[in-house]
């Protein structure tokens, strides 16, 4: 059965899970709602979408590998030993209010990274350790198109716990076992008969209100598609204007494009693993001089095509998550519906 | 053909961490090239470890990063494992600092293989540029140690001048003793050179191979390959009898970090090696 939580009472559930568990929430900062490790003071909001996506939670910006050190043999200093660590985060997270589309995002993640083929231990173990905590979106922005991709605002899998607000309540539902004991506590209620009612309705009319940009047949039929327009003219034309800026991949919930490189501080040193661009020219750039995507439209075209083909080709999955973060961001007016609705119209 | 299940299992079951090894020997190949022989410090791994022909291993020099090179020694050969290393860019520039002794990582083997087996009873014709021979010397050492199972081998061999030719005491010892033609070329006339002159596109038209029951692998730099490739289909060479190893940009060697896809394929876990069939199958991104 659903509980529920009145607003006024959201402030002491998260003190309350702050206890127990490194916290993420959404703060808002100079108009911008960004998603932080939650401090009281700072408070939090569920006005928004984050601004950036839930994804370096679990996949940070940068982090460490690898701890190396080369150490000189006092004895004989031509000889030079060599030790490496290797490092495993351990850190029981909850991530709270995110947006389903930010939860699909992470979703992705676990498909890339723990699926077929090699995993990827530091996502793993971060994951592993992770509840999420997802708000039903009840009014999608213009940019939004989760519908169009598989997803929906108003329903969540691969959270733990899913909120809906209703006025100042909170109907809280809980997905996962796990999810249940975070609202075991003497803050919630139950919800009354109307108010899940309430809550049926508004869900279905945040599905109504989003419009699909674009029709996906089945998702190998798509795959298939977007193989066949790589030689479009389209993907010039349509990438003119755009200035290489990465924004897109940045604030992408499922752009996971990483580099890996050493830092040193004299003889012992870190590998760090960062965010990197495929919309980058360096990103491909061989040292020979050559580069198999020099040209931008080359770049955005396997942005696109990875997403909507190549992922699905080896990881049944769509690399797009509908959260239109990259429509709004891009500093080029570059909008991927609109182009991948042409594509899908050539073929 | 290597399997996905052949996975690098790294200290501690993590793929991205490398395990510890040693430079044995180091000597230049070519005025910007060097030899490595490299031992993993586990004595009992450096015994256990085995690759097949093709395959790569990423080596670390911590403090400067990491790269990708292919294993290039004698499958068979135990005591180590041997890579050469053009200087080009910031991580090979700092390898050819090192000497015998320096401490490194090695994570591999990686990717796939050349399918040797399918090429019993036939023809084989290894084409190859500078260092591009690199991939196909652990093959040449594989064909041979089961020379009676093939028909001709022959090696087209070229460089832009005689100094930057790899491995010339592997060539003669093939050709004395492995029954292997080989003819070697370089871009230009020198004083000196008594063999054949001109790219290594033009030779292959020259010396023209019978497509009938014949494989041809090349290797070398991008724009000898797309000329050779082109050279062998004029010949009547089918695209499921080339077989080419690349080479991309690469970090993680898992298929994980993106950068070196060719459509839905990543260089590092779905080659290196293709077959010019499976190339024409993937968008034109070479």
């Amino acid at each position: 059965m659903p509980k529920s939580i009145t607003q006024d009472k959201l402030a002491d559930w998260l003190n309350r899970i702050s206890q127990k568990y490194q916290l993420w929430a959404s703060q808002e900062r100079e108009g911008i709602s960004l998603l932080s490790p939650y401090q009281p003071e700072a408070g939090f909001t569920l006005e928004r979408i984050p601004q950036l996506s839930a994804k370096g939670v679990l996949f940070p910006q940068s982090e460490c590998m690898l701890k190396y050190c080369y150490k000189k043999d006092p004895d004989n200093p031509e000889q030079t030993d060599l030790s490496l660590e290797g490092v495993e985060p351990h850190l029981k997270t909850v991530i709270w209010g995110i947006p389903p589309c930010d939860v699909a995002g992470i979703n992705f993640f676990k498909h890339v990274f723990t699926g077929s083929g090699y995993h990827d231990p530091y996502f793993k173990a971060r994951h592993s350790e992770c509840l999420i905590v997802a708000l039903a979106c009840q009014q999608p922005e213009t940019t939004c198109f989760c519908t169009a991709v598989g997803g929906s605002p108003v329903e969540s899998p691969g959270a733990d716990l899913l909120l809906t607000r209703i006025d100042h309540e909170y109907v809280v539902e809980a997905i996962t076992p796990k999810g249940a004991e975070l609202i075991d506590e003497d803050l919630f209620g139950m919800p009354e008969e109307k108010i899940l009612k309430v809550v049926e309705q508004a869900k279905k009319s945040a599905c109504k209100s989003l419009e699909a940009p674009f029709k996906l047949e089945s998702l190998p039929v798509t795959a298939d598609k977007m193989l066949k327009v790589f030689e479009s003219p389209h993907w010039k034309e349509a990438t003119r204007a755009c200035i290489s800026c990465g924004i897109c991949t940045f604030i992408c919930p499922t752009c996971y494009c990483f580099n890996m490189a050493d830092e040193a501080q004299g003889m012992c040193g870190e590998r760090l693993r960062c965010w990197d661009a495929c919309m980058f020219p360096g990103y491909t750039l061989e040292a020979s001089g050559h580069n198999p995507r020099l040209a931008k439209f080359q770049r955005y075209r396997n942005r696109l095509s990875h997403k909507f083909s190549y992922l699905i080709t080896n990881n049944q999955v769509l690399g797009c998550t509908g959260c239109g973060r990259c429509i709004k961001e891009c500093p080029a007016g570059i909008d991927m519906r609109r182009i991948i609705a042409h594509l899908l119209k050539e073929v | 053909m290597m399997t996905k299940d052949h996975k690098y299992r790294g200290p501690g079951g993590n793929p991205y961490l490398p395990r510890l090894a040693t430079i044995t020997k180091l000597y230049p190949e070519t005025p910007n090239i060097i030899s490595l022989h490299v031992a993993l410090n586990d004595k009992k791994e450096m015994a256990g470890f085995s690759f097949e022909p093709g395959q790569v291993a990423q080596l670390s020099l911590f403090g400067a990063g990491e790269s990708t090179f292919v294993i290039n020694s004698a499958p068979k050969q135990k005591d180590y494992l041997q890579f050469s290393i053009m200087k080009a860019g910031e991580v090979t520039s700092a390898f050819h600092e090192l000497s015998v002794g320096a401490q490194i990582g090695l994570r591999g083997p990686l990717g796939n293989c050349f399918p040797y087996h399918e090429f019993g009873k036939k023809n084989i014709i290894l084409i190859a540029g500078g260092l591009g021979l690199a991939p196909l010397r652990p093959l040449m050492f594989h064909l041979l140690t089961e020379r009676r199972k093939y028909a001709d081998i022959t090696l087209i061999y070229g460089a832009r001048t005689p100094d930057d030719l790899c491995y010339l005491s592997d060539l003669d010892d093939w050709e004395d003793h492995g029954n292997v033609k080989i003819i070697r070329t370089i871009d230009r006339e020198v004083p000196g050179w008594g063999y054949k002159v001109g790219f290594v596109p033009t030779i292959v038209s020259q010396v023209a191979p019978a497509p009938k029951n014949t494989v041809a692998v090349t290797c070398g730099p991008p724009i000898m390959i797309k000329f050779v490739l082109v050279e062998l289909e004029k010949l009547g060479f089918e695209p499921h009898q080339i077989y080419t190893t690349l080479e991309r940009r690469m970090k993680c060697g898992l298929g994980l970090c993106g950068r070196c896809n060719i459509g839905p394929k990543y260089v590092c876990i779905d080659g290196p090696v293709f077959s010019l069939a499976e190339l024409k199958k993937l968008p034109n991104e070479m």
